[in-house]
């Protein structure tokens, strides 16, 4: 059984298939990018991966628990030790600093460390923003707040949702760095993007299209073992995504 | 952290915080306001009750048939049995002592007038006569301290026998066409007395037809030195219960230990009889149940008013938290996405419901503080004094109801999805 376990995985708003019989397995250790155009199902699938929404059928299990099955508090609890998270608004607690944003999530998961949120925040090239407010900080900042508050805790699984939308490339290369390094501890990562030169960097790519999961690529990435795990039947594997 | 978070929070939602806290503060300072009203007045409540009259009487223990029409004494006093003045003192040295109010004695008469013969009934009386009790330097007593009701057109009569002043009924005044500074000469005993009168007397019962004068003048036209009828008392008293009602003399010690100790009515008469000797003191009751009942009746009103508000602030505070847990979603949600339980997010909320409360309850202690001094002074005429412990538990009542208020909200955070709000907010 694969570490993370996708299994018919559907969400319907109304009519609309937001997500339509998804199934996929990722490995521990692997990085997935998930692409697909704008309304496609991308963070809906994140959502329900990260336990923060419910399936309307089909289930999620990773490393064994069903995670569709769990209570609310249940998987609170459960993304509080194995996940973190970048959202695609990058929402942050207005009336905190983004030192204090990212401590948070550390007080939250253990005990909050001060040295700590402000190293990591110094790794995404914020060290002379601690102590701003979100109002005070552009987009492309608050993403990178998100960011440092996502792997504060190194969590084994990095669900990251355009993670790099607001970036300029000198922060972009920052970050995918960073992203690149938690790959290489262990890590198991799954990054919606649009850019395909970021999904590239994955082991695999899956791509949607109205809640479908139409294809899966391999990416730059290489990992042992990888050709074995390609799963989705009737679906025709291209080698790559033309630019 | 939780600290940080929570200094942190105070920096939004500061309208609506600001209103739940008025609204703390306003239900409070109410509440604040009766207490401290009702814990300095707990005492002068009473005395002001007390002002429908004296509430024991003490008369000589074999006189107990008398024969008395309009408040005179028809019985042969010549022949009846006496109280001592001297002894009149003593009641300021029982166990209840502080809560004798007052105490007047009385030695009615029958006198005529030399002008056309008429009978009228003098009562000789202390008016406001120094009696200086050991832990009591100023005390005075008489009819103007047992009576502070009577309306007296005029001034209060004078206790120096020297000058035989007389205070009379407004009723007597009338019929003998008298008023303020006439004199009149009436007979006793063969004997006459010319008196001033300085003061009419309006009281509504049967005072008014009579004439008070100095208690010595009396006991010389009488020759009865020192010889009184009786003692009027004004004493503050508790309600009685069954078991005070019980006679003492069956009581077991416990009961009478209990009792004795108790500023009941009974007790304190028991106690009046133990220092006048050949007494008999008697409450006289209807005047000093109701005065239980009006005490009741007014803390029952006290306690449905701070009841009421309570109660109004809890739903004030339910609705002004409940505002601000709503626009307070995202954050929740966020909180809950990172890996904050219910109940962590419960605490934050609580934390800060908690801190309205302490800020609201200072406030409400100040408004209350200053709403007793204005009820106090307009309605007892006192003022109520800072007190730590009503300010205290004013605040600790102000926490709990923003916390009571809170708890409905808060329901709503358990219930939250972090997606309906994080995804919401595309
Ligand atoms: N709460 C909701 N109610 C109704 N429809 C929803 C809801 N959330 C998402 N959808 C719909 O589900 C579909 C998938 O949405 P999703 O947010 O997953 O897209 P996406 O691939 O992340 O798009 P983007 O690249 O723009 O972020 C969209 O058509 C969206 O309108
Ligand atoms: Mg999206």
């Amino acid at each position: 059984m694969a570490f993370i376990e996708i299994d018919s995985l559907t969400k319907t708003y109304g009519r609309l298939a937001a997500l339509d019989r998804i199934t996929l397995q990722i490995e521990k250790g692997e990085w997935v990018s998930i692409m697909g155009p704008s309304g496609s199902g991308k963070t809906t699938l994140l959502n329900l991966l990260g336990g923060l929404d419910r399936p309307s059928s089909g289930s999620v299990s990773i490393n064994g628990s069903v995670i569709t099955g769990m209570t609310l508090n249940e998987l609170t609890q459960f993304r509080r030790e194995h996940i973190g998270l970048v959202f695609q608004q990058f929402f942050m607690i207005p009336y905190l600093t983004a030192l204090e944003n990212v401590m948070i999530a550390q007080y939250y998961h253990s005990m909050a460390d001060e040295d700590e949120a402000a190293t990591a925040l110094e790794k995404v090239g914020l060290g002379d923003r601690l102590h701003h407010l979100p109002s005070e900080l552009s987009g492309g900042e608050k993403q990178r707040v998100c960011i440092a508050r996502a792997l504060i805790n190194d969590a084994e699984i990095i669900l990251a949702d355009e993670p790099t939308g607001n970036l300029d490339a000198d922060n972009e290369t920052i970050v995918m760095n960073l992203f690149r390094r938690m790959h290489a501890e262990g890590h198991t990562l799954v990054l919606v993007t649009h850019d395909s030169t970021i999904g590239w960097k994955a082991n695999r790519i899956a791509t949607l299209e109205h809640g479908r999961l139409i294809k899966i690529d391999s990416g730059s990435s290489t990992r042992q073992e990888e050709s074995s795990e390609i799963v989705l039947e009737g679906i025709d594997r291209s080698e790559s995504l033309s630019l | 952290m939780f600290l940080r978070i929570l200094r942190r929070s105070l920096t939004i939602n500061k309208k609506r915080k600001a209103l739940t806290i008025s609204v703390v503060a306003l239900g409070t300072g109410v509440i604040a306001a009766l207490l401290s009203i009702a814990l300095v007045i707990g005492d002068r409540l009473e005395q002001e009750l007390r002002t429908y009259g004296a509430n024991l009487e003490v008369v000589p223990a074999v006189d107990s048939l008398r024969i008395e029409i309009n408040g005179v004494d028809y019985s042969n006093t010549a022949r009846g049995a006496y109280l001592d003045e001297r002894q009149l003192p003593k009641i300021k040295t029982i166990f209840w002592r502080h809560n004798i109010v007052g105490f007047a004695p009385f030695l009615p008469v029958m006198g005529s007038l030399k002008d056309n013969g008429r009978t009228i009934s003098l009562v000789g009386t202390w008016f406001e006569k120094p009696m200086p009790a050991e832990d009591e330097p100023d005390f005075r007593t008489g009819v103007k301290i047992v009576y502070p009701y009577w309306q007296v057109e005029g001034r209060w009569a004078s206790d120096d026998s020297s000058v035989s002043e007389a205070m009379i009924g407004a009723k007597l005044a009338r019929v003998l066409n008298l008023a303020n500074n006439d004199h009149f000469t009436t007979e006793v005993n063969g004997r006459f007395q010319r008196f001033r009168i300085v003061g009419i007397i309006r009281s509504g019962g049967v005072e008014e037809n009579q004439a008070f004068v100095q208690l010595a003048v009396i006991q010389k036209l009488m020759n009865l030195p020192h010889k009184i009828k009786k003692i009027q008392i004004s004493a503050l008293t508790i309600p009685e219960n069954k078991k005070a009602r019980k006679d003492p003399a069956i009581m077991t010690p416990e009961e009478y230990e209990k009792w004795y100790c108790a500023p009941y009515i009974s007790a304190i008469a028991y106690q009046i009889m133990e220092v006048i000797s050949n007494s008999r003191a008697k409450p006289i009751l209807q005047v000093a149940e109701s005065e239980g009942v009006i005490l009741s009746k007014i803390k029952l009103i006290l306690l449905l008013i701070a009841i009421a508000s309570a109660g109004a602030s809890i739903l004030a505070v339910a609705s002004g938290m409940t505002a601000i847990v709503m626009e307070r979603r995202s954050e929740i949600g966020l909180l809950k996405a990172i890996g904050a339980s219910n109940r962590q997010v419960e605490a934050l909320f609580l934390a800060e419901a908690g801190m309205i409360g302490v800020f609201g309850g200072l406030i409400g202690y100040g408004l209350g503080l200053f709403l007793a001094q204005i009820i106090g002074k307009s309605s007892f005429n006192i003022t109520a004094p800072f007190n730590p412990a009503v300010a205290l538990i004013t605040i600790i009542l102000a926490v709990i109801i923003t916390l009571l208020g809170s708890l409905f909200p808060l329901r709503s955070v358990a219930a939250l999805e972090p997606v309906v709000v994080l995804h919401g907010q595309e």
